[in-house]
Protein backbone atom coordinates (compact mmCIF):
# COMPACT_ATOMS: atom_id res chain seq x y z
CA UNK A 1 0.00 0.00 0.00
CA UNK A 2 1.74 3.16 -1.24
CA UNK A 3 1.84 6.21 1.08
CA UNK A 4 -0.23 8.39 -0.86
CA UNK A 5 -2.83 6.26 -0.70
CA UNK A 6 -3.42 6.35 3.10
CA UNK A 7 -7.40 8.22 2.12
CA UNK A 8 -8.52 10.05 5.86
CA UNK A 9 -12.05 9.52 6.44
CA UNK A 10 -13.75 12.70 5.07
CA UNK A 11 -11.55 12.26 1.38
CA UNK A 12 -13.09 8.85 1.62
CA UNK A 13 -16.99 10.05 1.61
CA UNK A 14 -15.59 13.43 -0.90
CA UNK A 15 -13.78 10.55 -3.41
CA UNK A 16 -16.86 8.04 -3.30
CA UNK A 17 -19.63 11.03 -4.09
CA UNK A 18 -16.58 12.16 -6.78
CA UNK A 19 -17.32 8.73 -8.31
CA UNK A 20 -21.55 8.63 -7.70
CA UNK A 21 -21.68 11.88 -9.20
CA UNK A 22 -19.59 11.07 -12.40
CA UNK A 23 -20.19 13.78 -15.04
CA UNK A 24 -22.42 16.06 -12.52
CA UNK A 25 -19.31 16.24 -9.74
CA UNK A 26 -19.59 19.93 -8.55
CA UNK A 27 -19.54 21.75 -5.58
CA UNK A 28 -22.88 22.01 -4.91
CA UNK A 29 -23.69 18.23 -5.88
CA UNK A 30 -20.55 16.60 -3.93
CA UNK A 31 -21.51 18.51 -0.89
CA UNK A 32 -25.05 17.18 -1.04
CA UNK A 33 -23.75 13.49 -1.68
CA UNK A 34 -21.07 13.69 0.81
CA UNK A 35 -24.04 15.20 3.27
CA UNK A 36 -26.01 12.09 2.51
CA UNK A 37 -22.79 9.46 2.76
CA UNK A 38 -21.89 11.33 6.19
CA UNK A 39 -25.21 11.44 7.55
CA UNK A 40 -26.21 12.37 10.34
CA UNK A 41 -23.06 13.86 11.03
CA UNK A 42 -23.36 17.22 8.79
CA UNK A 43 -21.01 18.47 6.15
CA UNK A 44 -20.34 21.88 5.49
CA UNK A 45 -19.96 22.99 1.89
CA UNK A 46 -16.74 24.61 2.96
CA UNK A 47 -14.64 21.83 4.16
CA UNK A 48 -15.66 20.10 0.85
CA UNK A 49 -13.60 22.20 -1.36
CA UNK A 50 -11.11 22.32 1.26
CA UNK A 51 -10.86 18.24 0.73
CA UNK A 52 -11.50 18.76 -2.83
CA UNK A 53 -7.98 20.77 -2.93
CA UNK A 54 -6.19 18.49 -0.74
CA UNK A 55 -7.39 15.98 -3.05
CA UNK A 56 -6.15 17.87 -5.97
CA UNK A 57 -3.09 18.81 -4.72
CA UNK A 58 -2.26 15.15 -4.30
CA UNK A 59 -2.94 14.56 -7.54
CA UNK A 60 -6.15 12.11 -6.72
CA UNK A 61 -8.96 14.36 -8.48
CA UNK A 62 -8.42 16.89 -11.49
CA UNK A 63 -11.39 19.96 -11.66
CA UNK A 64 -12.15 22.02 -15.14
CA UNK A 65 -14.45 24.81 -15.56
CA UNK A 66 -17.18 24.85 -17.46
CA UNK A 67 -19.15 26.93 -19.92
CA UNK A 68 -21.00 30.13 -18.29
CA UNK A 69 -24.50 28.46 -16.32
CA UNK A 70 -27.35 31.42 -16.53
CA UNK A 71 -28.82 30.14 -13.50
CA UNK A 72 -25.63 30.81 -11.64
CA UNK A 73 -25.75 34.19 -12.36
CA UNK A 74 -22.99 33.48 -15.46
CA UNK A 75 -21.16 31.76 -13.77
CA UNK A 76 -19.25 28.45 -14.51
CA UNK A 77 -19.21 24.82 -12.66
CA UNK A 78 -15.86 23.53 -11.48
CA UNK A 79 -16.10 20.27 -12.22
CA UNK A 80 -14.03 17.17 -10.74
CA UNK A 81 -13.20 13.36 -11.40
CA UNK A 82 -11.24 11.51 -10.12
CA UNK A 83 -7.52 10.77 -11.49
CA UNK A 84 -6.13 7.27 -12.14
CA UNK A 85 -4.11 7.49 -8.75
CA UNK A 86 -7.51 8.80 -7.12
CA UNK A 87 -9.53 5.58 -8.12
CA UNK A 88 -6.26 3.59 -7.16
CA UNK A 89 -6.23 4.81 -3.87
CA UNK A 90 -10.17 4.80 -3.37
CA UNK A 91 -9.82 1.06 -4.47
CA UNK A 92 -7.24 0.35 -1.62
CA UNK A 93 -9.53 2.33 0.76
CA UNK A 94 -11.83 0.23 -0.06
CA UNK A 95 -10.16 -3.32 0.28
CA UNK A 96 -8.67 -2.18 3.50
CA UNK A 97 -11.99 -1.33 4.93
CA UNK A 98 -13.30 -4.65 3.74
CA UNK A 99 -10.63 -6.64 5.41
CA UNK A 100 -11.02 -4.38 8.73
CA UNK A 101 -14.74 -5.22 8.49
CA UNK A 102 -13.79 -9.03 7.92
CA UNK A 103 -11.35 -9.56 11.02
CA UNK A 104 -13.87 -7.42 13.58
CA UNK A 105 -17.12 -9.92 11.94
CA UNK A 106 -14.62 -12.57 12.74
CA UNK A 107 -14.29 -11.30 16.62
CA UNK A 108 -17.32 -9.26 17.82
CA UNK A 109 -19.80 -11.27 15.31
CA UNK A 110 -23.10 -9.93 15.00
CA UNK A 111 -22.46 -7.60 17.73
CA UNK A 112 -20.55 -5.60 14.86
CA UNK A 113 -23.60 -4.65 13.38
CA UNK A 114 -25.18 -3.17 16.88
CA UNK A 115 -22.94 -0.86 18.33
CA UNK A 116 -25.45 1.52 18.09
CA UNK A 117 -27.39 3.99 15.86
CA UNK A 118 -25.97 4.72 12.38
CA UNK B 1 -29.06 14.78 -5.94
CA UNK B 2 -30.33 17.97 -7.93
CA UNK B 3 -29.20 21.07 -6.42
CA UNK B 4 -32.08 23.84 -6.16
CA UNK B 5 -31.40 26.49 -8.73
CA UNK B 6 -33.90 29.35 -10.22
CA UNK B 7 -33.35 31.42 -13.03
CA UNK B 8 -34.68 33.81 -11.15
CA UNK B 9 -33.58 33.43 -7.64
CA UNK B 10 -30.40 35.26 -7.39
CA UNK B 11 -28.68 37.02 -4.44
CA UNK B 12 -28.28 40.89 -4.89
CA UNK B 13 -25.33 42.06 -6.84
CA UNK B 14 -23.95 43.92 -4.66
CA UNK B 15 -23.84 41.43 -2.01
CA UNK B 16 -22.70 39.20 -3.87
CA UNK B 17 -19.58 41.54 -5.10
CA UNK B 18 -18.71 42.23 -1.81
CA UNK B 19 -18.56 38.65 -0.48
CA UNK B 20 -16.85 37.71 -3.69
CA UNK B 21 -14.34 40.46 -2.75
CA UNK B 22 -12.90 38.04 0.32
CA UNK B 23 -12.76 35.18 -1.79
CA UNK B 24 -9.30 34.31 -3.28
CA UNK B 25 -9.72 34.91 -7.30
CA UNK B 26 -8.50 31.58 -8.05
CA UNK B 27 -12.04 30.18 -6.77
CA UNK B 28 -13.96 33.09 -6.97
CA UNK B 29 -16.29 32.00 -9.95
CA UNK B 30 -17.60 28.39 -8.71
CA UNK B 31 -17.78 29.58 -5.34
CA UNK B 32 -19.82 32.75 -6.02
CA UNK B 33 -21.48 30.33 -8.59
CA UNK B 34 -21.98 27.48 -6.09
CA UNK B 35 -23.20 29.99 -3.03
CA UNK B 36 -26.11 31.27 -6.01
CA UNK B 37 -27.41 28.25 -7.19
CA UNK B 38 -28.27 27.30 -3.47
CA UNK B 39 -29.91 30.80 -2.97
CA UNK B 40 -32.83 31.72 -1.22
CA UNK B 41 -32.72 34.48 1.04
CA UNK B 42 -30.36 37.82 1.55
CA UNK B 43 -30.07 35.92 5.33
CA UNK B 44 -29.37 32.43 4.18
CA UNK B 45 -27.35 33.84 1.24
CA UNK B 46 -24.96 35.29 4.00
CA UNK B 47 -25.11 32.58 6.47
CA UNK B 48 -23.92 30.01 3.82
CA UNK B 49 -20.63 31.83 2.89
CA UNK B 50 -20.29 32.82 6.72
CA UNK B 51 -19.70 29.34 6.55
CA UNK B 52 -18.06 28.42 3.14
CA UNK B 53 -15.78 31.13 2.81
CA UNK B 54 -13.28 31.14 5.72
CA UNK B 55 -12.55 27.81 4.39
CA UNK B 56 -12.08 28.26 1.02
CA UNK B 57 -9.57 31.24 1.95
CA UNK B 58 -7.46 29.19 4.95
CA UNK B 59 -7.36 26.51 1.94
CA UNK B 60 -5.58 28.60 -0.05
CA UNK B 61 -2.90 29.88 1.90
CA UNK B 62 -2.42 26.57 2.56
CA UNK B 63 -1.77 26.11 -1.06
CA UNK B 64 0.06 29.10 -1.52
CA UNK B 65 2.43 29.74 1.48
CA UNK B 66 5.82 27.79 2.30
CA UNK B 67 4.94 26.99 5.65
CA UNK B 68 8.49 25.15 6.05
CA UNK B 69 10.14 28.03 4.90
CA UNK B 70 8.63 30.72 7.57
CA UNK B 71 10.85 30.14 10.10
CA UNK B 72 14.16 30.72 8.19
CA UNK B 73 12.32 33.41 6.64
CA UNK B 74 11.52 34.68 9.40
CA UNK B 75 14.78 34.85 11.25
CA UNK B 76 16.62 36.20 8.58
CA UNK B 77 13.81 38.96 8.25
CA UNK B 78 14.39 39.80 12.30
CA UNK B 79 18.06 39.54 11.68
CA UNK B 80 17.75 42.72 8.90
CA UNK B 81 14.92 44.62 10.82
CA UNK B 82 17.12 44.69 13.83
CA UNK B 83 20.11 46.06 12.22
CA UNK B 84 21.58 48.58 14.13
CA UNK B 85 19.06 48.32 17.09
CA UNK B 86 20.42 46.20 20.47
CA UNK B 87 16.62 45.65 21.42
CA UNK B 88 15.07 43.25 18.45
CA UNK B 89 11.52 42.53 20.57
CA UNK B 90 9.29 43.74 19.23
CA UNK B 91 10.85 46.64 17.25
CA UNK B 92 12.33 43.96 14.81
CA UNK B 93 9.83 40.83 14.88
CA UNK B 94 6.68 43.40 14.32
CA UNK B 95 7.73 43.82 11.06
CA UNK B 96 8.88 40.40 10.41
CA UNK B 97 5.90 38.74 11.40
CA UNK B 98 4.16 41.40 9.36
CA UNK B 99 6.07 40.81 6.11
CA UNK B 100 5.64 37.00 6.90
CA UNK B 101 1.68 37.69 6.86
CA UNK B 102 1.74 39.94 3.99
CA UNK B 103 2.59 37.29 2.07
CA UNK B 104 0.99 34.82 2.78
CA UNK B 105 -2.52 36.89 2.47
CA UNK B 106 -0.77 38.37 -1.15
CA UNK B 107 -0.11 34.89 -2.34
CA UNK B 108 -3.29 33.46 -1.55
CA UNK B 109 -4.85 36.10 -3.21
CA UNK B 110 -2.68 36.64 -6.34
CA UNK B 111 -3.23 35.29 -9.68
CA UNK B 112 -0.29 34.00 -11.54
CA UNK B 113 1.32 35.76 -14.46
CA UNK B 114 2.68 33.43 -16.62
CA UNK B 115 3.49 36.27 -19.40
CA UNK B 116 5.23 38.23 -16.87
CA UNK B 117 6.31 36.58 -13.78
CA UNK B 118 9.07 39.13 -13.22
CA UNK B 119 7.06 41.79 -12.84
CA UNK B 120 4.11 40.41 -10.65
CA UNK B 121 6.83 39.31 -8.51
CA UNK B 122 7.64 43.25 -8.13
CA UNK B 123 4.03 43.85 -7.50
CA UNK B 124 4.04 40.99 -4.93
CA UNK B 125 7.48 43.05 -3.11
CA UNK B 126 5.77 46.41 -3.49
CA UNK B 127 2.45 45.36 -2.04
CA UNK B 128 4.15 43.71 1.23
CA UNK B 129 6.44 46.76 1.29
CA UNK B 130 3.46 48.94 1.89
CA UNK B 131 1.72 46.94 4.50
CA UNK B 132 4.99 47.00 6.45
CA UNK B 133 5.88 50.78 5.84
CA UNK B 134 1.67 51.35 6.66
CA UNK B 135 1.86 48.46 10.03
CA UNK B 136 5.08 50.48 10.36
CA UNK B 137 2.92 54.03 10.39
CA UNK B 138 0.27 52.51 13.23
CA UNK B 139 3.45 51.48 15.60
CA UNK B 140 5.19 54.87 15.48
CA UNK B 141 1.33 56.07 16.35
CA UNK B 142 0.59 53.49 19.16
CA UNK B 143 4.25 52.83 20.66
CA UNK B 144 6.94 55.32 19.14
CA UNK B 145 9.48 53.58 20.96
CA UNK B 146 8.86 50.32 18.82
CA UNK B 147 9.65 51.65 15.40
CA UNK B 148 12.23 50.74 13.29
CA UNK B 149 15.38 52.51 13.41
CA UNK B 150 17.04 53.76 9.55
CA UNK B 151 19.12 50.83 9.43
CA UNK B 152 16.33 48.32 10.22
CA UNK B 153 14.50 49.92 7.13
CA UNK B 154 17.49 49.84 5.33
CA UNK B 155 18.38 45.95 6.26
CA UNK B 156 14.31 45.41 5.45
CA UNK B 157 15.04 46.55 1.94
CA UNK B 158 17.87 44.88 1.18
CA UNK B 159 15.91 41.87 3.11
CA UNK B 160 12.84 42.54 0.68
CA UNK B 161 15.23 42.46 -2.43
CA UNK B 162 16.58 39.10 -1.76
CA UNK B 163 13.53 37.29 -1.06
CA UNK B 164 12.54 38.92 -4.54
CA UNK B 165 15.17 37.09 -6.21
CA UNK B 166 14.29 34.11 -4.57
CA UNK B 167 10.54 34.13 -5.33
CA UNK B 168 12.19 34.57 -8.87
CA UNK B 169 13.07 30.85 -9.05
CA UNK B 170 9.79 29.76 -8.72
CA UNK B 171 7.73 33.19 -10.16
CA UNK B 172 4.04 31.93 -9.91
CA UNK B 173 4.61 30.19 -6.32
CA UNK B 174 2.80 27.33 -5.47
CA UNK B 175 0.37 27.77 -7.95
CA UNK B 176 -2.87 25.27 -8.00
CA UNK B 177 -3.09 22.70 -10.30
CA UNK B 178 -6.28 22.80 -12.35
CA UNK B 179 -6.43 20.41 -15.29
Amino acid sequence: MSKQSLLGHFEQIVLTAVVDLDENAYGVTIHGAAGELSHPRRVSLGAVYATLDRLEDKGLVASRLSDPRPERGGRSRRYYRLTPAGTRALHESVQLARRVCERLESTWGEKLWNLGPA
Amino acid sequence: MEPRSSVTSRPPVRLESAIGLVVPPVAREHVLGDLAERYSSSGQYVLDALRTVPSVVVSQIRRTSYFLLWPLIGLGMVIAFGHGSADWWPRAVLPAVTTLFAFMIRDAYRLPDLEHPRRKGLVDIAVVAAIVVASQSLVGWWQPAWRLTTEGWRGGAIALVILYVLRLQNPNGRVPRFS
